[in-house]
């Protein structure tokens, strides 16, 4: 009997013994993907954008990247910054009005934006070259109804085009994530806050937007890295014209001239722009829980 | 303050008429209750007075004006919400005077205020605090102090206390009074709980599917309920139908006979000879005599009858009498000891006795 009692208390030690290894065996299939489907690429990414092409260390690839291409960083932080924040304010608006309202109306709203969420971006691409074209389906719109003379049509391929088909197709998205944040919130918030004398566009302002903080901050990262990082559209809007994204930069510097050092110096500069928005956003999941007390 | 005035308030959601033509004049200064159960039509009701909802019709006076087509915001009502709805990204201060700021008061009057009334819900010193960093009592009461800050025409309150515990419960009742009747407000509570009804009432409206059954002073719901739902909602009845059978004219007492021949004595009331009526009896009124010399008053009711059921209920004892063909309960005090099929006396002093229409 206390044979085996002792027997049973030495598995017992061995299994402590043993228990910190069983968290982290768990840990270890999710943690190996993440090494060698990103880590690993990533890292080497970097490093190759620091190899000449004999494979010395130089920085050469980044003064190249500065000397060609800087003027088209700033495009595509202006294209990006600009639609994502057009695309936030007009998605809070749809939400708001979703969330406030009610309604056949409404009804028919909420189906019919999510459409564009489900068009890839070549797709969208192909819309807007024949939308946005100079005798395009907008120029003749709008001279139609004489805002413009069609022979002096909207030049749209272009950053304001660009900006425009990254709003039509990004706003469904964001709306898609504001709104299930506004939906969460308790009507009774609402209440509360009109029956001490606030208008609707104060409610949303005052209340529906800083109690959905969280979701609205996701929506407009999300937005962001995914516009910072598409090649499709900008190639299909403007191709090779000056300025352009640095997506086609890097897709020109591999095809034309198998210049993978400057593409991947470019590919850093990019990362370095959407570092800034994943920061904040693991910064705020980290911190997020606060409102949900 | 002016007084309230609902006429002819309709609300109906889809095929389902929540609120059915009520009328209800609510004067100044008065604390109203709507008394019922859930989805009798009180919360709607409370709901259209605050314009959150548009009833189907009917009419909404706050004094002589109409408030019917007015938007929530332009009302001037306090309104306070079961779940606090305290906004979370606000501090206390922040929260008490998002409606003063929307009223454009000037920034040094708006501490004042804000301080006046966290004094008034005794939490002062709270401001800064978070709802978050509140009990369930202090968030309710700062939910009260939200509704109040704005000096509002009429304060409503739809369930406040439900969500907190039974001791802190009571004593909020009591503050909840006091603080309305300081103040001097037109208010109107919402609960389906007839004890804070009781409580802190001036008078209560009792509501079933949508319409409201009996207005009075809570003395006046509770000892004479006119109908046979206020009888078993507020407070314990039991019901006796029967016919009347005399009519002692002289001393105001008419005699009820059952379908089982047993005749009891009640007040004359405006009954009529032939008339079908339900009686009804509350446990506390019935007296129960094992004792054969005891004082019997010349007018009271002596029945005879067995025990069926007995549940211990802590205060008192819960006895069901088989008497006839019907059953009386009859709270007793805790040192009656009595056992099923032991046979009893009863003693029903007749005016204790509340005659209700058996169509209600």
């Amino acid at each position: 009997m206390a044979v085996a009692k002792s027997d049973a208390s030495l598995q017992d030690k061995k299994g402590e013994r043993l228990a910190w290894a069983f968290p982290l065996a768990l840990l270890l299939p999710a943690t190996a993907l993440m090494l060698v489907l990103y880590a690993w690429p990533f890292v080497s990414s970097v490093y190759r954008s620091f190899l000449a092409k004999g494979g010395e260390l130089t920085l050469a690839n980044y003064q190249k990247a500065f000397e060609l291409y800087f003027r088209d960083v700033v495009f595509s932080l202006e294209v990006a910054i600009l639609s994502t924040i057009v695309a936030a304010i007009l998605s809070i608006t749809l939400s708001a009005y979703v969330r406030l309202s009610s309604g056949r109306l409404v009804k028919l709203i909420s189906l019919l934006y999510r459409l564009p969420i489900f068009i890839p971006f070549v797709v969208v691409g192909q819309m807007m070259r024949t939308f946005l074209a100079p005798h395009g389906l907008l120029n003749i719109f709008l001279a139609q109804v004489g805002v413009i003379d069609l022979n002096a049509p909207l030049q749209l391929f272009n950053m304001q085009g660009l900006v425009l088909s990254f709003v039509w197709k990004q706003a469904p998205f964001m709306t898609l994530i504001i709104l299930g944040g506004f939906q969460m919130i308790d009507d009774a918030f609402v209440e509360a806050a009109r029956s001490v004398g606030a208008n609707i566009l104060q409610v949303i302002l005052r209340v529906l937007v800083p109690m959905n903080r969280a979701s609205i901050s996701v929506a407009i990262i999300l937005a962001f890295t995914s516009t910072v990082g598409t090649f499709t559209l900008p190639f299909m809007l403007i191709g090779g014209k000056i300025p352009t994204t640095v997506t086609v930069d890097i897709a020109h510097r591999v095809t034309y001239f198998g210049d993978w050092g400057v593409a991947n110096a470019l590919g850093v500069l990019m990362y370095l722009m959407v570092l800034i928005m994943a920061i904040y956003y693991l910064r705020y999941s980290v911190k997020k829980g606060i409102y949900e007390a | 303050m002016p007084g309230l005035h609902l006429v002819g308030l309709l609300k109906r959601f889809g095929k389902t008429t929540a609120v059915n033509k009520v009328n209800l004049e609510i004067e100044d200064g008065e604390i109203m209750t709507l008394l019922g159960p859930s989805g009798c039509g009180k919360t709607t009701t409370l709901r259209c007075i605050a314009g959150f909802l548009i009833p189907d019709e009917g009419e909404i006076y706050l004094g002589d004006q109409s408030m019917t087509d007015l938007p929530p915001e332009k009302r001037g009502i306090g309104f306070v919400f079961q779940n606090y709805a305290l906004w979370p990204h606000m501090t206390v201060f922040d929260n008490l005077s998002f409606g003063l700021r929307l009223r454009r008061v000037p920034r040094s009057k708006i501490k004042s205020r804000v301080d006046e009334t966290l004094a008034l819900v005794r939490l002062s010193g709270f401001a800064e605090r978070y709802p978050r960093q509140l009990s369930g009592g202090q968030q309710q009461r700062i939910a009260l102090a939200r509704a109040l800050v704005i000096q509002p025409r009429v304060l409503l309150l739809d369930e406040p206390l439900s969500n907190l515990d039974a001791q802190l419960r009571e004593e909020m009742r009591f503050e909840i009074r006091e603080l309305q009747k300081n103040l001097g407000i037109t208010a109107v509570y919402v609960t389906h709980d007839q004890a804070e009804a009781l409580v802190l009432s001036d008078r209560i409206a009792v509501m079933n599917n949508g319409i409201i059954t009996q207005i009075g002073t809570p003395e006046q719901i509770y000892n004479q309920p006119n109908n046979r739902f206020v009888a078993g909602f507020i407070g314990l009845s039991s019901f006796v139908d029967g016919i009347v059978t005399g009519l002692d004219t002289a001393r105001a007492y008419a005699t009820v006979t059952t379908s089982d021949e047993v005749a009891i004595r009640v007040p004359a009331g405006s009954m009529a000879l032939n008339q079908e009526v339900t009686l009804a009896i509350r446990p506390e009124h019935i007296t129960l005599i094992s004792d054969t010399s005891a004082e019997v008053p010349p007018d009271a009711n002596l029945l005879e009858g067995e025990v069926i059921r007995i549940a211990y209920l802590g205060d008192v004892i819960d006895y069901r009498i088989q008497v006839g063909g019907w059953t009386l309960r009859v709270h007793t005090d805790t040192d009656t000891h009595l056992r099923p099929k032991d046979k009893v006396q009863l003693m029903i002093p007749a005016e204790r006795i509340n005659l209700i229409s058996p169509d209600l």
